[in-house]
């Protein structure tokens, strides 16, 4: 069972086609960061799985069930901070933990607990109305967390808050991904995304335009710039015999990023009297994967540069959508 | 109690806070207070009379009910909403909740405007000839019609229905209401008007009747009847917007 299975999901606002066929699964266990640009349907995404939204085609499951069944399994982070502001953060949690069903001594210990775990024990008393925008984020993670949901669903987190802000929303990620929740994480913030996730989704025109396992992009590939195009038959030939995948193409040949085999190609090379002129990471992390998907993305049959596919993986969730 | 049920008295309980807290009650308050002022202060020696309370007191509070319905719902059609929706709450416990705080709102001002009638009245020594059973039989159809005008509101409420379908509903109940329709239409479309006009108008039978229950204190044979009547048409308007709500794309107005 997945923690959350998409399939084929269409959803269109009035004239706006938003989500066309997208197609996603995220494990039980995993922190899967959804990526895209300013209106390209995550928030959508994010309200169809918790059934405020229905699709008009397709097929949701969330925790093995309809949205509407799941939803008091489901943790939920709104991207913009509103909150009722006439109660203290205690009061708040309280009445949250008992529109779940909770209720008595337990409820009250989790309500301090989760405070604490947010760093607003000091503030427990204060209204919500005079809360800053970061602790306002961070009332509404322990609120998300009040009713221990088994799926947490943050739409972007640190959205307009100050590096501060920024620095304290990410430790509280650290600390819920050691605690092995499941997360999806809709964000702009690469880094943020990069240093939290185990995979990365990047929807675009309404699919899943891209998928990668951000391990995969950690270990990534090298580049090395030779000084000419068409090697020589030895250099072709020991490269090939090398254990690790070799891609030529041009002046570049691209090796994993592992000792190994980057100092055995490089010999190979030296060897063969190939004169190298750089070596670089074949790409420069998930800022530069992102642009490259939207470029691509842009352009009429847009397909991905080689560099860029030997990182995404082929999606695993590919929807009727996208074929 | 289950989970749910809990959920949804939470809720209520939330909400009602919410009401007081925001100083919104302070409406009711100032309406009450202008109700006893223009319509029941004692102007005369001749004390106050029970059919008087209950048919002025009775529109003053089904009109104010009907607001109290609207303010409450306008509250929970906030983005503050999505959070508490995200529970096992879910749309029918949020909905009910709402329903429940508006309710138990129109309830305590009725008991208010009941009570600051009665204590001047008192004060000035003059007759109050309404006795508490009177005032028992009166607030029954009262209250029931009361949490009907209430349940009408959650049904028309924008956070249950889009606009097309409530300028419907409106519509129909305008020709459910108006008398003189089938008189001024051409003859095929009052052939159909006729016919629909008493369709539409049924459900507004106990409610009528309700209200004729309470100004006149007096239960006759038919009157367990239109009680009944007043429980099953709230119950069908409360279930129509549950349904309606349950099935709706959910966009919180911002």
């Amino acid at each position: 069972m997945y923690a959350v299975e998409t399939i084929d999901v269409w959803k269109r606002f009035a004239t706006q086609q938003v989500l066309r066929g997208f197609s996603l699964r995220v494990s039980p266990g995993d922190v899967y960061g959804l990526l895209g640009p300013n209106g390209a349907g995550k928030s959508t995404l994010i309200h169809l799985l918790l059934g405020f939204l229905h699709p008009d085609k397709g097929r949701i499951a969330v925790l093995g069930r309809p949205p509407a069944v799941a939803q008091g399994r489901l943790g939920y982070l709104p991207e913009h901070a509103r909150y009722h502001t006439h109660f203290t953060a205690a009061e708040y949690l309280q009445a949250a933990g008992a529109c779940s069903g909770l209720h008595g001594p337990a409820l009250r210990d989790r309500g301090r607990t989760l405070l604490a775990l947010v760093g607003l024990a000091q503030d427990a008393d204060r209204r919500v109305g005079g809360f800053s925008k970061g602790m306002l984020q961070r009332l509404g993670v322990a609120l998300a967390l009040v009713h221990e949901p088994e799926l947490l669903l943050f739409d972007e987190p640190t959205s307009g808050l100050d590096p501060s802000g920024q620095n304290e929303m990410s430790d509280l990620l650290t600390e819920l991904r050691s605690q092995r929740h499941t997360i999806v994480l809709c964000s702009h913030q690469l880094l943020e995304v990069e240093a939290h996730c185990d995979r990365v989704g990047i929807l675009a025109d309404g699919v899943l335009a891209a998928e990668m396992r951000v391990s995969d992009l950690q270990a990534r590939r090298v580049t090395i710039v030779v000084d000419r195009e068409g090697l020589p038959a030895p250099a072709a030939a020991g490269l090939r015999t090398l254990a690790t995948d070799v891609v030529v193409e041009g002046r570049e040949i691209r090796v994993a990023d592992a000792d190994a085999s980057l100092q055995q190609a490089l010999r190979v090379l030296l060897d063969a009297g190939v004169s190298v002129r750089e070596v670089r990471p074949a790409i420069g992390g998930l800022a530069e994967l992102y642009l490259a998907v939207m470029q691509a993305r842009a352009l009429p049959g847009g397909r991905l540069p080689a560099v860029v596919s030997d990182c995404v993986a082929p999606t695993e969730t590919a929807g009727e959508g996208q074929r | 109690m289950s989970a749910w049920s809990r959920g949804t008295m939470a809720f209520a309980g939330f909400t009602l806070q919410e009401y007081l807290r925001s100083g919104r009650i302070a409406v009711e308050g100032v309406a009450v207070l202008a109700a006893v002022w223009l319509l029941f202060w004692p102007r005369s020696a001749s004390g106050l009379d029970g059919r008087l309370f209950f048919s002025l007191g009775g529109l003053f509070l089904l009109a104010l009910g009907a607001y109290t319905a609207m303010a409450i719902m306008r509250l929970g059609n906030r983005p503050q909403g999505y959070v508490l929706l995200a529970r096992r709450l879910g749309r029918s416990g949020y909905l009910l909740g709402l329903y429940l705080a508006s309710i138990i709102v129109v309830l305590a001002t009725y008991l208010s405007l009941s009570l600051v009638v009665a204590l001047i009245y008192a004060l000035y020594r003059l007759p109050l000839n309404l006795t508490l059973a009177g005032w028992w039989l009166g607030t029954v159809p009262l209250v029931l019609d009361m949490a009907l005008a209430a349940a009408f509101m959650t049904l028309l409420s924008p956070l249950v229905m889009s606009a097309a379908p409530r300028l419907t509903i409106l519509a129909l109940f305008v020709v459910a209401l108006s008398t003189d329709l089938t008189k001024m239409a051409a003859l095929p479309i009052a052939n159909v008007l006729g016919p629909l006009q008493m369709l539409l108008g049924l459900p507004l039978l106990p409610v009528m009747g309700g209200f004729a229950l309470a100004v006149q204190q007096t239960y006759g044979p038919g009157a367990l009847g239109i009680i009944a009547g007043q429980v099953v048409v709230g119950w069908a308007l409360l279930t129509a917007a549950v349904y309606a709500f349950e099935r709706r794309d959910l966009i919180l107005s911002s």
